[in-house]
């Protein structure tokens, strides 16, 4: 597949979740409809998958070099994570959340098409670039997903039915195994750092905001020991922690500082 | 939390650590203030960054031997310690992230106060010692009662305080210097670009060869009016199998040719210095113009040449990017055989205690390029700091592992409890 034909196969994949979706809402009582709305799901994620693996053939590298590229992994994974926890734990909410997140990150790829070209820089050819980009990406659908959790559960305390926090074991699990990833993917990039720059660590753009959404993250598992922070913090730090994270994914290249930031690969 | 329990009275929790963030923030500010924004890198130069850092070391563990019933002590082994002293240089690093570094043209107050140099700053500083100190102590406290449960934990703290020790005392002694090679000739001596120091090397490189592999070119749309690239759909890699689009234009390429050079109105095959890509154009736009005629990047020998296609558009070749470049290179040392070898970009070489990167070369010469820069880096410090790397690599191997586990065993519970 090209890129000029991705709209069409994004569109298809939009209806084919909303449909899904559908299935599983509406009519949950009943478990066939159940496995109609899981397999239509599935079958969205399957043609992207697909997809991936096309434009990854046609564009004779890795798609994972633009800010386009990546958010649809990011697309891949976090509708992944959503369909395990559902199948998992039943949680429809949660799908529901994670597929629209999924497809807002699709269709934000059909009106901001990232020029698709197959140059890839020196510095990124690299055994590291394949295992620094996915662990990253898997981290931030994890951690994305966590603060859906976060959102919609301090929403139900502000505006709603629920004053428990029941749903933040829920995000817990989704910020242990993300920050794992995350904690993977940073130090990835500086062993590879060395090898292409000559040092682990130059705070670079990229590489400040990639701390600070370490740090926000860390800060969260230190304060879920014990309940040491109630849990309406936690759950703040979550909300906010995305923000940092969407900041060190696509906002760095807005930055004034980002014109000497050696991760701005998307402008060529 | 202990409720009803005054400020300063055991244990202490998060007000005490607010209040001590903030003293160490300010007391950071007013240090670089009155220094005239000078910074801490004097202090942290060699030999003063050994002496800074093994009297953190021997600090930590009278500390822990002497002091460890002290109620400070106690809380910088808390949960609030922690995360008060993880707060606190999250709150540096945004200032950092925040603003232009070593921008000349910032207000001298900004200088004054350490923004425009944060790495070197005394608040990053204060920061750091608070961080290594929190971290160590707990470190230290989990050492000595030693368990297996805790091993996990022992792995990824103490490796997290190897790299912090490791970076902020160690990478201050690392050499990063520069040797430019042109083709045939031979250099011993290597350049300091932030000092402009020369060191000469204990050893000597030959620049065999320079070779520079590149894309093949791209075609852009130019605006007439300003003469800058169009924005958004504008780029397109020359092909001569398909058609494609760039916005109302078909562009289908029909002879294109890498190394080229013009004569007449036609562009033939040249094998020269300077030869550059061309490619001949035929454009047709959606009421059925059709435009044709040669285009090409040029080179820093040959001029270019854009194709008009209307008032509004002209269309260019664009520079070719570089795929990739090699230096055939060889290393002479005194009584050791001589090392030739491909430096590439991504692959470095070890040559005693350096390490040699293919850095650059000259852009403006591009593929005819016959000088390469090389850089060469020396740091004593690197196996300390990769040391810690790996332990905390192991240490999220090991998180990823147990700490689902653990919570999915609490999640369960969860669940029954709601069904």
């Amino acid at each position: 597949m090209e890129w000029s034909d991705f709209p069409n196969y994004a569109i298809l994949i939009i209806l084919l979740w909303t449909l899904g979706l559908i299935f599983l809402g509406t009519l949950k009582f009943k478990k066939s409809f159940q496995l109609i709305g899981s397999s239509l799901l599935s079958l969205g994620v399957t043609i992207l998958i697909v997809l991936l693996v096309n434009l990854w053939i046609s564009l004779e590298r890795p798609p994972l070099r633009t800010l386009g590229e990546t958010r649809l992994w990011y697309s891949v994974f976090l509708a992944i994570v959503g369909l395990i926890f559902y199948w998992r734990w039943k949680y429809y909410w949660f799908v529901v959340f994670s597929f629209f997140m999924a497809g807002l990150f699709l269709a934000l790829n059909i009106y901001m098409p990232e020029n698709f070209n197959k140059t890839l820089m020196p510095a990124l050819h690299s055994p590291w670039f394949v295992p620094h980009v996915i662990v990253y990406i898997v981290a931030y659908a994890l951690l994305g997903a966590s603060s859906i959790v976060a959102v919609k559960q301090l929403y139900d305390n502000y505006f709603g039915k629920s004053k428990t926090t029941s749903s933040i074991t829920l995000a817990d699990n989704l910020v242990y195994l993300g920050f794992s990833f995350l904690t993977m993917g940073l130090l990835f990039g500086a062993l590879w750092a060395k090898e292409a720059w000559g040092h682990y660590w130059t705070w670079d753009p990229k590489e400040t905001w990639a701390f600070l959404t370490w740090a926000v993250y860390l800060i969260y598992i230190h304060g879920r020991i014990r309940n040491s922070i109630s849990n309406k913090t936690a759950l703040w730090i979550l909300a906010i922690g995305f923000i940092v994270l969407l900041m060190c994914w696509f906002g760095v290249n807005y930055l004034p500082s980002a014109v000497n930031s050696v991760h701005t690969y998307s402008n060529g | 939390m202990i409720k009803n329990r005054n400020i300063w009275e055991r244990p202490w929790e998060y007000k005490e650590g607010i209040l001590i963030s903030m003293t160490l923030l300010i007391l950071g500010f007013m240090l670089e203030f009155v220094t005239d924004g000078r910074g801490v890198i004097q202090l942290l130069e060699y030999p003063s960054n050994l002496y800074l850092g093994s009297g953190i070391i021997v600090f930590l563990i009278l500390i822990s031997i002497f002091g460890r019933k002290w109620a400070v002590t106690e809380w910088l082994k808390s949960i609030p310690a922690a995360i008060c002293s993880i707060a606190l240089l999250l709150f540096v690093s945004l200032l950092l992230g925040l603003t232009m570094q070593y921008d000349k043209s910032a207000p001298e107050i900004i200088r004054k106060l350490g923004l425009s140099h944060v790495v070197s700053s005394w608040p990053y500083l204060l920061a750091n010692l608070f961080l290594l100190i929190a971290l160590g102590l707990t470190t230290i406290k989990n050492l000595v009662s030693f368990q297996w449960r805790k091993l996990g934990f022992i792995i990824s703290h103490l490796g997290l305080w190897i790299v912090l020790f490791g970076a902020n005392f160690g990478s201050v002694q690392m050499q990063r210097l520069q040797m430019e090679i042109s083709e045939g000739g031979i250099n011993n001596t290597a350049i300091d670009k932030t000092t402009n120091q020369v060191y000469t090397m204990p050893f000597a490189i030959k620049l065999v060869d320079f070779i520079l592999d590149e894309y093949t070119p791209k075609l852009a749309l130019v605006d007439n009016s300003t003469g800058k690239l169009h924005q958004g759909n504008n780029i397109i890699i020359v092909d001569t199998t398909q058609k494609q689009s760039l916005e109302d234009w078909q562009i289908t390429c029909k002879e294109y040719i890498y190394s080229s050079a013009k004569a007449g109105n036609k562009y033939y095959f040249v094998n020269e210095i300077g030869a550059a890509p061309s490619v001949f154009v035929s454009a047709t736009n959606d009421i059925g113009n059709t435009v044709e005629g040669w285009i090409s990047c040029g080179s820093f020998n040959r001029p270019y040449e854009s194709l008009k296609l209307d008032e509004q558009f002209s269309l260019v070749m664009l520079l070719p990017e570089p795929k990739e470049y090699t230096s055939v290179i060889e290393i002479y040392q005194r009584d050791k055989d001589l090392i030739a070898i491909n430096l590439e970009v991504n692959k470095p070489m070890v040559v005693g205690d350096w390490k040699i990167y293919q850095l650059n070369y000259d852009s403006n010469m591009g593929r005819w390029s016959d000088t390469s820069v090389v850089e060469l880096i020396k740091d004593s410090w690197l196996p300390v700091v990769f040391t810690g790397i790996f332990m905390m690599l192991a240490g999220a191997l090991y998180m990823f592992w147990m700490g689902t586990r653990n919570k999915i065993a609490v999640f369960k519970t969860k669940t029954t409890e709601r069904e």
